[in-house]
């Protein structure tokens, strides 16, 4: 344990103060009937104040878990969850219950993948905010439906006034989810939490909403971590970049440097799987080969090792998070060393599950 | 709503004429359903027989008769076949008992059902739980008249604890003694739909507690109590409400014959189990209309309370 730091004296703000959320060494392992299900092991992110971070990997990678955690949401019988989470100096995995109550909907607000299921259907929408707002403030009901109502209106509902009366049901897909960042940002928490906000939505609202999300935090200097799995999401609003696969982080780098520079084969292949907008159109659309691999069952050593053209027999111990040279902030977890990477990526091109392509490409330009 | 009520008068009259049809119909069709011969006491002859017929139309096609029984059912003139006093005058006195039987087993069953089905719900697989489980499985197992007569002789006539037995109103005995003697029958009737009731809102609930505007109620930061009961509570009960509006109408309409004859309490369930027992159909009509009436009608109600839990509901 480390001592109790002293607080930043005021006027001197340094990085340290910046820091609003710091995660070290996270693990959450659910009960099964087979054994503990690992879902996140040994995951380490930071976030500063303003900056918007994207947590990318597909399904069953952890993210949302991390997420889910952050808030105490995975918490329940059986549930392990070890290592620190550390939310502007307050210890999230040991908070009690009552403690992360008030920092719900408050400092740390969460908005769902689902915006059909994740609102009451049964409860006015209006109520559903101003319950949020009573919960942590003492206003009274007139001054909670006057807030929702500017809340409403901020997000771009429009007829606010009225509108504050309907039930979810009499709300499109994209609205709704206009509902639920209103609801979210009500309070003005210092982070936003978004997970997969924009799955459920048709391509010209996702980008609506995006768009709200980051006009928001323009304005209000608040904190995103958005999970997702749309690297087209990502390349548009991170300003940090963590990319998880089977419950760890494989790979984190500044946004730019991520997509300019991968160093993981796993992200070798997200990024390759993107069609092309310009030049000749692959055939197929590259892939990665195989399937996840069940959180019961994950592999000894790197999580990727399955599915990855590139294994060999360092693999089998699990690769260390780290910075390799030259690039500060960006880590990876591969053994491969960087020259090795940056030759095998050339000819990669994102149809990782195909080895022998890559290695004779590789060849080529080598 | 004006629609609705237009749409469920209809379906009444509908309900209403079936039901009454094949009450007729089975009471002509068993053997001994002849009221005549029951009517003209013991060793008559064919002559008293077929003056009897006479006198009270049996010697008229069926559906003469029919439609006459359903003519005096309305108009209050209905005649008991073996006593020969008004069958309606005798449904409005035993109606005061039983419709306070049903009131007090439907608020044991509700408050019962949902308490405990909330205690199982919020610790599944608990001791409290499992324990809750076998107490339901046990309720819905005893038969009604047997743990009747179990609190009838041994808490009422051997302990004394409670009446045995018996109605006492309330211009007669005061608020207290009235809910006293019906403490029993009350309870009696209410074990089988408590356990029932209590398994079906675990269920519900369980799954409501699973789901995602659970999960946003939560990340809001809401009190437990307000994430359980203002976000999953009212979602689950729907189903729960569901049984208990027909439950309370079946009571109601004197489907307690069993309660109602083991505790004496002399009600509209209990007048239709003797007539029965005697084959008089005049009573037995009227008291399936009845209990028709209030299962059309409190369905209806819970179809409202339906739209005012789910505004997704349309009447």
């Amino acid at each position: 344990m480390t001592a109790p730091t002293a607080p930043t004296p005021a006027g001197a703000p340094d990085a340290a103060s910046d820091l609003l959320l710091d995660i070290d060494g996270l693990g959450v392992a659910f009960p099964s009937e087979r054994g503990p299900i690992h879902a996140v092991r040994d995951v380490r992110l930071t976030l500063r104040r303003g900056e918007v971070l994207a947590v990318v990997g597909e399904s069953g990678s952890g993210k949302s878990v991390t997420a889910l955690t952050l808030l105490g949401l995975t918490r329940g019988r059986g549930t392990a969850i070890t290592g620190k989470a550390e939310f502007d100096g307050i210890d999230l995995i040991g908070a009690s219950d009552s403690q992360l109550r008030r920092i719900r909907g408050k400092r740390i607000a969460m908005v769902f993948q689902d915006p059909m299921s994740s609102l009451n259907p049964v409860l006015r929408i209006g109520h559903q905010i101003a319950e949020q707002i009573r919960a942590h403030e003492g206003v009274g009901k007139a001054e909670a439906r006057k807030r929702t109502i500017d809340a409403l209106t901020e997000v771009g509902i429009p007829r606010a006034a009225e509108r504050v009366d309907a039930y979810p049901h009499e709300f499109s897909g994209g609205m709704r989810q206009r509902v639920m960042i209103a609801m979210a940002l009500v309070c003005g928490p210092e982070l936003l939490i978004a997970d997969e906000p924009t799955t459920a939505l048709d391509v010209t609202v996702q980008a609506q909403i995006l768009d709200l999300i980051l006009r928001l935090r323009d304005e209000r200097g608040m904190s995103v971590m958005l999970v997702t799995h749309d690297l087209g999401v990502v390349a548009e609003t991170a300003d940090q970049v963590a990319v998880m696969y089977g419950g760890r982080i494989v790979e984190q780098a500044p946004c730019d440097e991520l997509f300019a520079d991968p160093r993981h084969p796993y992200s070798w292949g997200l990024i390759g799987s993107i069609p092309p907008l310009t030049g000749a159109k692959p055939e197929y659309l590259p892939t990665i080969a195989g399937t996840p691999p069940s959180p019961l069952a994950l592999p000894a050593g790197c999580p990727f090792r399955a599915r990855c053209p590139h294994e060999f027999e360092q693999c089998a111990e699990v690769p260390p998070l780290a910075e390799t040279a030259g690039a500060p902030g960006h880590l990876d977890r591969c053994w491969l060393p960087i020259d090795e990477k940056r030759i095998r990526r050339a000819g990669a091109d994102g149809r990782i599950g195909l080895l022998h392509d890559a290695e004779a490409t590789t060849e080529e330009s080598a | 709503m004006i629609g609705f009520i237009i749409r469920r008068l209809a379906s009444m009259v509908l309900v209403l004429f079936a039901v009454s049809v094949l009450v007729f119909a089975i009471f002509n069709i068993i053997p001994g359903g002849d009221p005549a011969v029951r009517m003209a006491g013991k060793n008559p002859t064919d002559v008293q027989i077929e003056a009897i017929r006479k006198e009270w139309g049996f010697d008229k096609p069926v559906t003469t008769q029919y439609a006459k029984m359903i003519e005096k059912t309305f108009d209050g003139q209905l005649i008991s076949y073996s006593n020969r006093e008004n069958v309606l005058e005798r449904i409005k006195e035993g109606l005061p008992r039983t419709l306070s039987l049903t009131f007090w087993s439907s608020l044991f069953m509700l408050v019962g059902g949902i308490a405990l089905g909330m205690l199982s719900a919020l610790r599944p697989n608990s001791f409290a739980d499992r324990t809750i489980n076998a107490i339901a499985v046990v309720g819905i197992s005893l038969p009604v008249f047997w743990i009747g007569g179990l609190m009838s002789y041994y808490l009422g006539s051997k302990a004394g604890i409670i009446p045995a037995g018996g109605y006492v109103s309330i211009s007669e005995g005061g608020v207290l003694d009235w809910f006293w003697h019906l403490l029993a029958p009350s309870l009696a009737i209410s074990f089988l739909f408590i356990g029932i009731y209590s398994r079906v809102l675990r269920g519900d609930l369980l799954d409501a507690l699973r789901a995602d505007y659970v999960r946003t109620a939560e990340a809001k930061g809401l009190s437990k109590r307000r994430v359980v009961v203002r976000h999953a509570l009212r979602n689950a009960l729907i189903p729960m409400i569901t049984l208990w509006g027909l439950d309370v109408a079946i009571t109601l309409g004197g489907g307690a014959v069993l309660t109602e004859t083991v505790f004496d309490l002399d009600g509209v369930g209990a007048y239709l189990a003797d007539s029965t027992r005697s084959l008089d159909v005049p009573p037995v009509m009227a008291i399936t209309l009845l209990g028709a009436i209030a299962v059309v009608v409190m369905n209806a109600i819970i179809d409202i309370l339906y739209a005012y839990l789910d505004p997704r509901i349309r009447l």
